[in-house]
């Protein structure tokens, strides 16, 4: 390297060998330079969260966890506290962690798979890029557009389940991509297997296997035949559905019914219809509705302006005739968080709130951030289409995320805060870490709808009786008095499952009311009949 | 010199068609006069930001001081600011200060308003003149060149904000001035004034900041020259164009000296401080509005707390394009569909000069900056006034398109036609009111005055029939011989007269600078066609022979 100053003029040259060399490097290591990259800013967002005591401010986050938890400790533990509703992957996955009490009670038991998917989805928007023949800068602008996003930064420093899936879908799509590019059946194991991955986290990923599977179908007589095509079809998807069919099982060995996910008494559709009957389901039956509602959630996880060149880079990159057709075809499953969003709030299936456009308050608002990635890549692939212009839309999208940075711009912390999302049972758990800590006796409670109060107490899950401690429970709503010296209820209330059994027992008459918090109220049993319950678990391990 | 003779037909006439519009009273009022209806609501000072950049003006003129009396502070509410006791403008001060010499000027002919007003003129007009260079840089013909200038100035909101007294137009003038200087000259000096307008722009309206930003980062960047060699990649920075920013201390000590002086703190922006909305009989400043002038005892505080990057919101970008692109209210498509055909010009251009790119960014920064902002409407207005700039740089591509598909007749057709509205909606604007409300605002407006309310350029439509023009010219002098809807034909016809002359004589010479004649055979035989370069020819002709 060559340098020269003159008349205020620096002038240097690089020479080719040196060119070569970083560029050899580059193609090395840049995957392993983003790892780094992308595990550092991950680990800096979730200790940031994490000291601004916003990691666990989701309900459903603290229900995550103490599912998990529920397998490895509680008064029934076991494999059957999977449950039935909630799909059965992500609490798997905590089973290493979950048992230590501090990665329990800081989230990073359920935050450190959101963290791994975070890293795994900014490489894999790379490698889907590079796989497309896109340059580098794009292929790292990509990258930028899903990392540069409080949304994503605070989600992946959350025990929630959307980085997870986010990873799968991802993964599964950029496999079978590959493997239309390249006809290596590996890549099409690998997509399945990503798919079916998918498919145990949300019920999203059914709808990509279902999605999926039909485009699959489609290469494969396009490639190869009618023939050919049933076999990779099946192949692909027995491979890919085998979650599904698991879950099926699950359903009907654990709980009578292999639909009792979809239409039990703690399914969405139960909670649905509740809404439907307060009038707050607007977007069922509508579709305009649901359209109009998912884009507004769209672009409040974006921040709007990556989303219009998403949208724009999406309507170009189908219609480039320069890509492989097949490969466009199975790109269109990147689409499918939207479709099958759209369909859900639809049907009834799903509810999303968003203060102006529907509702009062904010709920689901993270549902937005599934299509994240699918911006990333289509607008990634636009700024690569626009030669001189890229900078123009690079420069503008740095604007936009710096006001997002500098106004603090994330829905998803709004819901988990503020929204319907929130709980803050800090009143409850706060009486029960001082009431219920040192004493002995257990606590009566319903986890379907008090989930939250059970993490935020601090006390430990064999504490608690709830619906799946099996003959504990049976018992319980029998004779409380017997079982619990706590109950805590939501009084009045006949969907908190707790008050809907014990309300007509004489047991009940025994407690006395704490006090009224809010979302639960806390009985405890008079002194006189302390006697005469059991203050310890008692029954041993249970079938 | 040169270019100025050869164009100045099309400047006085943009300056006349101005003069005639430019909204008006006589007289040189005072502060007691200023606070009368015949000013405010009926008059030129019908919204906020126009009597608040009046105020600081007068203030400077006859109190000699950046305070405002009470009266004049009464003259300026709702956009009252109120710090250290004291009364002050909440906006940046750059126009009141640049319009002091026309009201100076205007004082001594007794009209003082419209000597302020006719600076913005002067603004409005030579920023037509910078289109017309810029179109022709990016290879314009003069006629169509000449034809981007009138399409900023007449067929977009432009017209309006040219004959009252907004930031638009000096904050356009400044973001052309530059770019066309940082396009088409060279040398250290180019740089030192790239900055120095970027700092004056600041004092004219803070967002400039960000409109300017891809002005700078061009010149930045413009400094670093990569070639590829046989020996390898050579990296030359000319270190000596970033010396150009100390063309920015100037006005930065202008800016940072009169924040101390008004707001008490050299980074204390005017629309930070407190906001005051009410006065009482007294003069002191009230918390509620109620009608007996209660004396309260603190003021009305509004987003005083915040900093001024929170009043730009991504969460308004989808509802704000809709407003400046689509809404009935205040959108492009109503207002300034002329525009729109722009965007043929910069797919057609953006293949052949990177250039280009500088233009769109600062297209792109303006719309998406504006549409983050909490009130993309702008308060009450005639059409989106935040986009005066992206007109401005919209018009040189409009030009462009008309060269590049002028020998395509439904295109002229489109063009001419949506030429003709444009001039007619916005010609309606200019002579008549821009107090329009928001869309948003109506259902609350109409509640309160019982009957339907407009909110578009129907409503200065309604207005023309029952009010008549604001027209300073029209009311002191043609309002015995015409009546109001007679001036505005009169002026969009001689407008469109201008415009169809233009296109006519374009196309009058189909294939450019040739003349086709036919030569019509016998009955068998075919026609000749015979092209000849005459005008080519005419061009070698010496001087003082002219064809135009």
């Amino acid at each position: 390297m060559v340098t020269k100053m003159d008349k205020f003029t620096l002038q240097f040259t690089l020479s080719k060998s040196l060119i070569i060399k970083l560029q050899k490097f580059f193609d090395k290591n840049i995957l392993s330079i983003l790892i780094l990259t992308l595990s550092l800013i991950s680990v800096f967002a979730f200790l940031f969260y994490y000291e601004n005591k916003l990691g666990l401010s989701y309900n459903d986050a603290r229900s995550h966890l103490d599912m998990g938890r529920r397998v490895v400790e509680n008064l029934k533990p076991g494999l059957a506290q999977l449950g039935s509703v909630w799909l059965p992957l992500p609490h798997i996955l905590m089973i290493p962690t979950i048992w230590s009490d501090f990665m329990w009670h800081s989230g990073l038991s359920g935050a450190i798979q959101s963290m791994f998917s975070f890293v795994a989805t900014g490489c894999l928007i790379y490698l889907f890029l590079k796989n497309l023949k896109i340059g580098l800068f794009e292929r790292i602008f990509g990258v930028f557009i899903f990392v540069a996003n409080i949304n994503v930064l605070y989600l992946q420093s959350t025990a929630m389940t959307e980085l997870l899936l986010l990873a799968t879908m991802t993964a599964g799509v950029y496999f079978l991509a590959r493997w239309v590019n390249d006809d290596n059946i590996f890549n099409l194991i690998k997509g399945a297997l990503f798919v079916m991955s998918s498919t145990l986290i949300r019920y999203d990923g059914w709808f990509l296997f279902i999605f999926a599977s039909l485009l699959v179908a489609f290469i494969s007589i396009r490639k190869r035949g009618l023939r050919e095509a049933e076999g990779n079809f099946i192949f692909y998807s027995t491979l890919a559905g085998f979650g599904i069919v698991m879950w099926l099982v699950w359903n009907l060995l654990i709980f009578k019914d292999p639909l009792y996910f979809a239409y039990g008494p703690y399914s969405a559709q139960s909670q649905q219809k509740m809404l439907e009957e307060a009038g707050e389901l607007s977007t069922k039956g509508d579709f305009l509705m649901s359209a109009k509602a998912y884009f507004y959630s769209i672009f409040y996880n974006s921040y709007t302006f990556s989303a219009m060149l998403g949208f724009a880079g999406a309507v170009t990159f189908f219609l480039d005739k320069k890509i492989k057709f097949l490969v466009r075809v199975i790109s269109f499953s990147l689409l499918a968080p939207l479709f099958f969003n759209i369909i859900a709030l639809y049907l009834g299936h799903s509810v999303l709130f968003l203060p102006g456009i529907i509702g009062r308050t904010w709920f689901n608002i993270r549902y937005g951030a599934l299509m994240l990635p699918s911006i990333a890549i289509f607008s990634a692939y636009l700024i690569n289409k626009l030669g001189v212009l890229k900078w123009v839309f690079v420069g503008i999208f740095c604007l936009v995320i710096f006001f997002a940075f500098v106004n603090n711009d994330a829905a998803t912390i709004e819901d988990a805060v503020y929204g319907e999302s929130a709980r803050n049972v800090s009143e409850v758990s706060t009486w029960l870490q001082n009431n219920a800590k040192d004493k002995e006796g257990l606590v009566l409670m319903s986890v379907a709808s008090h989930d939250a109060i059970i993490f935020s107490s601090g006390l430990p899950m064999k504490k608690f009786i709830h619906e799946g401690t099996g003959a504990y429970w049976d018992y319980a709503i029998e004779n409380p008095d017997r079982w619990a010296t706590w109950i805590v209820t939501r009084t009045h209330d006949l969907n908190d499952a707790v008050f809907r059994e014990v309300r007509d027992s004489d047991g009940f008459k025994k407690y006395e009311l704490v006090d009224h918090y809010p979302f639960a109220d806390i009985y405890q049993l008079k002194p006189e009949y302390r006697s005469e319950f059991l203050a310890k678990p008692v029954l041993g391990k249970q079938n | 010199m040169k270019w100025l003779s050869k164009n100045i037909g099309i400047i006085i006439f943009c300056i006349a068609i101005l003069v005639l519009s430019v909204r008006g009273l006589s007289g040189n009022p005072d502060s007691t006069q200023l606070n009368t209806d015949k000013w405010t609501s009926e008059g030129p000072f019908e919204l906020s930001p126009e009597r608040g950049r009046f105020a600081l003006t007068y203030s400077l003129v006859e109190d000699k001081s950046i305070y405002f009396s009470k009266e004049i502070a009464r003259f300026t509410i709702p956009d009252l600011g109120y710090i250290n006791g004291k009364y002050v403008s909440l906006f940046a001060p750059g126009v009141s200060f640049i319009v002091v010499p026309g009201y100076l000027l205007g004082k001594v002919y007794g009209v003082s308003q419209v000597g302020s007003f006719f600076v913005i003129i002067i603004f409005a007009v030579l920023n037509a003149l910078i289109i017309q260079k810029l179109a022709k840089f990016f290879g314009a013909g003069n006629l169509t060149s000449t034809l981007s200038s009138l399409a900023f100035l007449f067929a977009t909101p432009s017209f309006s904000y040219a004959v009252n007294l907004y930031q638009h137009h000096i904050s356009t003038f400044l973001l052309l001035v530059s770019t066309f200087l940082l396009l088409t000259r060279r040398g250290f000096v180019k740089y030192l004034l790239i900055w120095f307008l970027f700092g004056l722009s600041l004092l004219v309206d803070y967002p400039n900041f960000f409109l300017f930003l891809p002005i700078i980062i061009y010149s930045l960047v413009e400094a670093i020259i990569l070639r590829m060699r046989s020996s390898g990649l050579t990296v030359k920075v000319d270190l000596w164009k970033y010396f150009g920013i100390l063309g920015i201390i100037l006005p930065l000590v202008i800016f940072f000296w009169y924040n101390k002086s008004a707001y008490g703190s050299p980074l204390q922006l005017a629309g930070t401080v407190q906001n005051v909305r009410e006065m009482d009989s007294k003069g002191n400043p009230v918390r509620s509005i109620t009608p007996d002038d209660n004396e309260g005892d603190s003021i009305e505080e509004s987003g005083n707390t915040q900093n001024a990057a929170t009043f730009f919101k991504t969460r308004n970008l989808a509802n704000g394009l809709y407003v400046h692109l689509l809404s009935p209210d205040r959108g492009i498509i109503y207002y300034a569909p002329v525009t729109l055909f722009g965007i043929l010009g910069i797919v057609e251009l953006t293949k052949k000069k990177k250039q280009t790119s500088l233009l769109i960014s600062v297209i792109g920064v303006n719309l998406i900056l504006y549409s983050m902002w909490g009130d993309p409407w702008g308060g009450w207005g005639f059409g989106s006034r935040y986009l005066v700039p992206s007109y401005a740089f919209t018009a040189p591509f409009v030009g462009l398109a008309i060269s590049k598909f002028r020998k395509n007749t439904m295109f002229m057709i489109m063009i001419t036609l949506t030429f003709f509205y444009s001039l007619s909606v916005n010609t309606l604007g200019a002579i008549t009111t821009s107090s329009n409300p928001p869309e948003v605002e109506v259902e609350y407006l109409s509640s309160q005055s019982h009957k339907v309310e407009k909110y578009t350029y129907e409503r200065n439509i309604d207005f023309l029939s029952s009010h008549g023009s604001k027209s300073y010219f029209y009311n002191e002098f043609l309002s015995d011989w015409l009546s109001p809807w007679q001036f505005y034909l009169v002026m969009v016809a001689i407008l469109m007269s201008l415009v169809t002359t233009f296109i006519l004589r374009m196309n009058s010479f189909r294939y450019g600078s040739e003349i086709e004649f036919v030569l019509k055979g016998g009955k068998e035989g075919k026609n000749l066609k015979v092209y000849l370069e005459i005008m080519d020819k005419l061009k070698t002709l010496p001087r003082g022979i002219k064809f135009w």
